[in-house]
């Protein structure tokens, strides 16, 4: 009895997919095999058919990452990891050309690419040993929140030093694309809109043993499924910066659940990665502990370290100062400042009522937010509303342009920010860094921050504690000023003492424990290294 | 939709919620009963708002904003009640209580009654009792909660359709959960009883509450602030962390329902895990706490039974001998990687049935490769609905059972080949590792198709070492679910009723 094929595919269709009618094909898919047969070391023959029967010889016993390159390359697409397994089996049950034509005209692959021409003609080069950072997101957006300035600003510094390869995702399928320079330094058109002539489009890069980087966040599933193949298969490092667990820690307080299955699904991606680069010992507490729940699945998951960000200011001009002067200050009631969107986790309901109880008492200060909307808002709008209708001296300022946040906190007697659960608290370290002594959360990333000095420190749970604090800040110039001066004489990090230490745990595996993660490891409590 | 709110029923529902927990906190301070329900509830209320005031804790809090609303709050509600405590008079937080419930409560919990449990021990059974799936945590209630019924005094109870809260079990209900594994025992004709719409509350109060089943989505938030402020000791059963371990196993929108259940957990004082693994994913959530200023819940283990069995020896198919997999269709069973197996074996010439059982899941990848492996004539077939009788028949049958799953909290498939003495060829690491490690049992990397297919091949060849995984089968320590109801108890109620108990001995000062 004849061996059954289960495999949908065969070596003849294989040569015939090699030998299509159309010249311009041919000619991309002989370029591709050759280009496959040098990445495996095989000096590449002549005709079509020599190159398949020197695929046949080399690949007739493949390994799980070979067949990855083969696929990548052959299909122009990362292969996720069930189409590497379905490779390896069909390979082993019918042989390697049956594995590819099957890959080859795969439902799902074919659904994706709709047969389009670009693809079918778009040149594939392998990169071997380079290091490859991912800047998808923030090469298509012009966002500067969080995530994004971190990889941007990191990015540039790396272009300087190091001058890896940039890369972004094409727009239409799961394959990886090199960045411009403009686009690296987001002053480009968004990388999703078409650029160049149509018919062409830029060539396909498959990192075949590189270092693959990861500076921000992964979330569209069809993406993850490649990266956890280029995190299995390409005999690559792969490494990310790992900024929070929020979706998964604090899901209450996410807007969507859209949010928390995207984080999940990138979370199942980094579970085989090689390294996180937390930007908190906080964060590595939460990631740690992700990485502890891997052991059902039997999976070790990545090496965890902290990379706490940097803690910077801009200088606000005198113009910006006065303009800030005007737009929020109230009489000559010194300014309590709570910077951050209006969600439930950054606390706001609590500074409202904190602030209640203060006023109450006789403390006289004005409250001013400066941030988004966010969600869940409606009750704090509300409660806004009542306390103004009251005659209370509160403002919510949206649409703050940078300089006139770095003038806000230079106003500010103090900034106020009882977030419960934090990456890193941005705010707290621009305040600090303004010279700003800042009253925050007695745990996780604000403790840390803190730890550095300017900073009181509450139960974010309590109001009460809130409102003694902002008490004590207000109506105690000794103390302001004992914290003033220590926020001023910190030492904090910069950017490029920022990109460096994360290139050098990124790319190079180097752990630096310094004394100042010693010593903030000691003061977090219930904290696991 | 909005119903109409009958305001006679909805006055006197609201006056006699409020007399409830009035006698529970006034005691005689308690006003006499007037016999106009507005006056009677105006007064009644007045009372327990300055009590909560002069002695405010989360617990009555979360009891006062229940009475007035005739469901339970969420965490926001209590904290909304206790900061308007903090800066409105007595009659505002009235007013503004009233004002609250009747703006988001249904009709419906105008007019519920509500009965607390004090120092007792609730048990939240709401989805077995409600469905007769008969999954693994259905099974795990079914063999556990007719022993704890038996032995102590439990209240079960399910949760109403619209979230409002626990409630009592119908009879039929009761039955699904206590009644299933007796011989008289038939499932009820009719689809459950909507018994939701006006079943009074069930409120625990300085009770144990036992979450030892799937929560609805809709009950999460209530749970969640339960745990959190309601004074009650909130414990679980916990199973697995796999939607949020191994997303990419199940289907798209499963993390996100598991990390709402893990936001419960987290305001949790204990969890019974039912493995040593399970208790790893537990704990490691736990661990990542602190970074919120949280210590979460105690886990403990209480293992599930891998009870023991002999077999009169399998019975050949109609090629030769069986192999049989049990368990649903879905990427997470790793079903692909055993028809790879068997399709290589084949081609060596090896003869044997390939039989799969298990409940519908999702994917299609597997239904396809077995039909295509069937049109070219390879021995598999494949069943879903298959009643007790014709499972304990397939494991008579079967010479070895093959379960190399990607994650598991636990893994009954194999227990119960274990139960039919039936060797069995599973994965090397998690809870399936632990049950091995009793003996009997084939350990391989599920990840690597080359060990799964060695495994087998020997399991067919090999009449020695089949026998000799039959002996340990056979000599494995019997653990039954009176065992595992006990340690339960024990490991999981037992400490937290003491807790309460010396609680009330030393009541905390108030701050």
């Amino acid at each position: 009895m004849s061996p059954a094929t289960l495999t949908a595919g065969s070596a003849d269709g294989f040569l015939r997919w090699a030998n299509h009618r159309s010249e311009a094909i041919r000619r991309a898919r002989s370029a591709r095999l050759r280009v496959l047969l040098g990445a495996l070391a095989v000096p590449p023959a002549q005709t079509t058919e020599t190159l398949v029967a020197q695929l046949r010889e080399r690949l007739a016993n493949p390994s799980a990452d070979e067949l990855w390159l083969a696929l990548a390359v052959l299909t122009a697409t990362l292969p996720g990891p069930s189409a590497v397994e379905r490779a390896m089996r069909s390979c082993r049950l019918d042989g390697p050309l049956a594995a590819f034509d099957e890959a080859l005209h795969a439902r799902s692959l074919a659904g994706y690419l709709r047969h389009r021409r670009d693809l079918e003609l778009s040149e594939v080069v392998v990169l071997t040993g380079e290091v490859v950072v991912d800047l998808h997101n923030t090469a298509s957006t012009t966002i500067t929140t969080g995530i994004q300035r971190v990889a941007r600003e990191t990015a540039k510094r790396w272009q300087r030093t190091h001058a890896p390869v940039f890369v972004a995702w094409h727009p239409r399928r799961a394959a990886l694309v090199r960045l411009t320079q403009h686009e690296t330094a987001g002053e480009a058109p968004a990388i999703g809109v078409a650029t160049q002539s149509p018919g062409a489009d830029r060539a396909v890069l498959v990192p075949w043993r590189c270092t693959y980087v990861l500076p921000e966040l992964m979330a569209e599933l069809p993406r993850v499924a490649a990266l956890q193949g280029l995190f299995r298969y390409s005999g690559s490092t792969s490494a990310a910066i790992g900024y929070d667990c929020v979706p998964l820690m604090v899901p209450e307080t996410v807007a969507s659940d859209a949010v928390v299955n995207g984080f999940a699904a990138m979370l199942a991606g980094l579970s085989h990665a090689d390294r996180i680069a937390t930007i908190s010992e906080a964060a590595a507490v939460e990631y740690r502990g992700w990485r502890r729940m891997l052991a059902g699945a039997g999976l070790t998951g990545p090496h965890i370290a902290a990379v706490p960000l940097p803690v910077h200011a801009d200088r606000p001009t005198r113009t910006t100062l006065e303009q800030a002067r005007a737009r929020f200050l109230t009489d000559e009631l010194p300014m309590v400042l709570a910077v951050g969107s209006h969600e439930p986790r950054k606390n706001h309901l609590a500074v409202l009522h904190a602030a209640r109880l203060a006023w109450r008492d006789g403390v006289r200060f004005g409250l001013a937010f400066i941030g988004g909307a966010g969600w869940g808002a409606d009750t704090f709008r509300r409660e806004v509303e009542e306390l103004q209708g009251a005659g209370h001296p509160v403002e919510v300022h949206a649409d703050v342009a940078d300089d006139q946040l770095w003038a806000a906190y230079a106003l500010a007697r103090c900034t106020l920010f009882p977030s419960l659960d934090e990456g890193f608290g941005l705010p707290i370290a621009e305040s600090l860094a303004c010279g700003t002594p800042v009253i925050t959360s007695n745990y996780g990333s604000t403790l840390e921050l803190a730890a550095g000095g300017g900073a009181l420190l509450v139960d974010p749970r309590d109001d009460h504690d809130i409102a003694r604090a902002i008490e004590r800040l207000v109506t105690d110039d000794r103390l302001h000023a004992v914290l003033r001066k220590q926020a001023l004489v910190r030492h904090d990090r910069t950017w490029d003492q920022y990109a460096e230490a994360a290139w050098d745990y990124l790319v190079l595996g180097k752990v630096r424990p310094s004394d100042d993660v010693r010593r903030t490891l000691a003061a977090i409590p219930g904290t696991r290294v | 939709m909005i119903r109409r709110v009958d305001p006679s029923a909805a006055r006197q529902a609201l006056a006699h919620r409020l007399r409830v927990v009035g006698a529970a906190l006034l005691g005689p301070g308690l006003p006499h009963r007037d016999d106009d329900p507005i006056h009677d509830a105006a007064a009644v209320l007045r009372g327990l708002i300055d009590h909560v005031r002069s002695e405010t804790t989360p617990a009555k809090l979360w009891l006062l904003r229940l009475a007035v609303a005739g469901r339970m709050a969420t965490a926001s509600e209590v904290r909304a009640l206790r900061r308007r405590l903090e800066i409105s008079t007595s009659l505002e937080t009235s007013l503004w209580l009233l004002e609250e419930s009747l703006a988001d409560s249904s009709s419906v919990s105008a007019t519920r009654a509500i009965e607390l449990v004090q120092h007792g021990v609730v048990v939240d059974v709401d989805h077995t009792a409600r469905h007769d799936l008969h999954t693994g945590i259905q099974q795990v209630i079914r063999r556990t909660m007719p022993l704890w019924a038996a032995k102590h005094d439990v209240t079960f109870a399910a949760w109403t359709d619209d979230g409002s809260g626990l409630r009592a079990l119908s009879a039929a209900e009761r039955a699904r959960v206590v009644d299933w594994h007796k011989p008289e025992y038939e499932p009820p004709r009719v689809a459950h009883r909507r018994a939701g719409d006006t079943a009074g509350l069930i409120v625990p109060w300085d009770s144990v509450v036992v979450l030892p089943d799937v929560a609805m989505p809709t009950a999460l938030a209530p749970l969640a602030a339960l745990a959190e402020f309601s004074g009650n000791r909130v414990v679980a059963v916990g199973y697995d962390c796999i939607p949020v371990v191994s997303a990419d196993l199940v289907p798209v929108g499963g993390a996100s329902r598991f990390a709402s259940y893990l936001g419960v957990v987290k305001h949790l004082r204990r969890v019974a895990a039912i493995s040593s693994s399970a208790a790893t994913e537990f704990q490691g959530f736990v661990d990542a706490l602190p970074a919120q200023g949280l210590t979460g819940p105690e886990i403990v283990e209480c293992q599930l039974p891998a009870g023991s069995g002999t077999t009169a020896g399998a019975r050949a198919g109609a090629t030769g001998p069986t192999v049989l997999v049990v368990g649903s269709f879905e990427p997470r069973k790793n079903h692909l990687a055993i028809l790879f197996a068997a399709e290589t074996l084949w081609r060596e010439g090896l003869r044997f049935d390939l039989v799969l059982i298990g409940g519908m899941g999702w994917g299609d990848a597997v239904p396809r490769l077995v039909s295509r492996l069937r049109r070219v004539g390879r021995p598999v077939i494949m069943r879903h609905r298959v009643d007790d009788a014709s499972l304990r028949e397939a494991y008579a049958s079967a010479r070895f059972t093959v379960f190399p799953s990607l994650h598991e909290g636990y893994g009954l498939p194999v227990v119960e080949s274990l139960a039919a003495g039936v060797p069995a060829i599973t994965s090397n690491f998690g809870s399936l590792a632990e049950i091995a490690s009793g003996g009997g049992i084939v350990t391989i990397d599920p990840r690597d198709d080359v060990a799964l297919t060695d495994a087998m091949r020997q399991l067919l060849i090999d009449d020695a070492l089949l026998a000799r995984l039959r002996a340990q089968i056979a000599g494995r320590p019997s653990r039954t679910w009176s065992d595992y109801a006990d340690d339960l108890w024990r490991g999981l109620v037992a400490p937290e009723r003491q807790v309460l108990a010396s609680d009330a001995r030393h009541p905390e000062p108030v701050p």
